[in-house]
């Protein structure tokens, strides 16, 4: 044995120890982590409902758009006058600037929807 | 002290919190900056990641250096963000009061050290620098391997024997002059 050292000290240092762990492990509360990851998995599934609601949205406007460029182009004869505005390349162009402009705006809000739910659960780790 | 939960499977939160809060709780005192609330949410942001990351762990693997390692990071990450410390009108930081735990009222069935080993243990460990206090619990009640404790703290072997070295004899000069034996 080392002279430098004691071993009543040191098992003096691990009963210590050992004493704090039964206390602190006493005065757990054993709900808090089921919480917290029932709390994490409620976070995660706003976030999914939310990004399945604009993915939805861009689903019916992307549909949109294609049934308008089918009927500009098909030219169909229950749609003619549609078929004919579309024609017109000011009003086409204006049409194409509008989706441009929201499938944009949808594609922010993804973005802010997925850093939100990354720091929405740092914040929510918390009891 | 070897558990052996060390080495069994993680199956359920449960056994995770049980197995390790408390530990966890007593080695997040090493840093004399967190507080009471402080501790108990590193504890569980620690055990959340230790349960959403169990595909890591083989069974039958010790896992206790991968999570003290969770919990160091965590910690320091928290200190790092945190503005409110107490500090003494010379600038030090001053111990927390709650830092170590009452533990005189414990009951004397359930008592494993005496009163007044306890607190010179106590006081010892208050003037232990953080670092210091996190590698006495390391080594001594999770009886850790050199190898580990470098890899934890990312030092050197040879550092941390040294440094090992240094409260070892600390402690017993200490001890030599409080009880004479």
């Amino acid at each position: 044995m080392n002279s430098a050292y004691n071993n009543k000290a040191e098992e003096a240092l691990k009963a210590y120890f050992c004493q704090a762990v039964q206390d602190a492990s006493q005065a757990a509360p054993p709900h808090m982590l089921l919480d917290t990851i029932s709390m994490h998995k409620e976070v995660k599934d706003q976030g999914k409902k939310s990004t399945a609601v604009l993915e939805g949205a861009l689903q019916a406007l992307l549909a949109v758009a294609a049934s308008l460029l089918i009927v500009y182009w098909t030219g169909n004869t229950s749609s003619g006058a549609l078929a004919q505005q579309l024609r017109d390349e000011g009003e086409f162009q204006r049409v194409h600037e509008m989706f441009s402009e929201l499938s944009q705006e949808l594609d922010h809000g993804l973005t802010f929807i997925i850093e939100n739910n990354r720091s929405q659960r740092r914040i929510e780790m918390r009891p | 002290m070897k558990n052996v939960l060390d080495r069994a499977p993680i199956r359920t939160p449960e056994a995770v919190w049980n197995s390790y809060y408390g530990r966890i709780c007593v080695y997040l005192r090493s840093f004399a900056a967190l507080n009471y609330e402080d501790r108990e949410e590193i504890a569980a942001d620690t055990l959340y990641k230790v349960w959403q990351n169990r595909a890591k762990v083989l069974d039958g693997q010790d896992c206790r250096a991968w999570v003290f390692t969770i919990a160091r990071r965590t910690a320091i990450d928290r200190l790092r963000k945190s503005s409110s410390h107490d500090v003494k009108k010379d600038g030090a930081l001053s111990a927390e009061l709650d830092m170590m735990p009452d533990l005189k009222n414990v009951k004397p069935e359930h008592q494993l050290i005496k009163n007044e080993e306890l607190e010179f243990i106590q006081t010892f460990l208050k003037d232990l620098s953080d670092p210091d206090r996190e590698l006495a619990y390391l080594f001594y009640y999770e009886e850790l391997p050199i190898e580990e404790l470098a890899r934890i703290f990312s030092l050197p072997k040879g550092t941390i024997k040294w440094r090992l070295h240094a409260i070892r004899k600390k402690l017993a000069r200490r001890w030599q002059d409080e009880f004479g034996i």
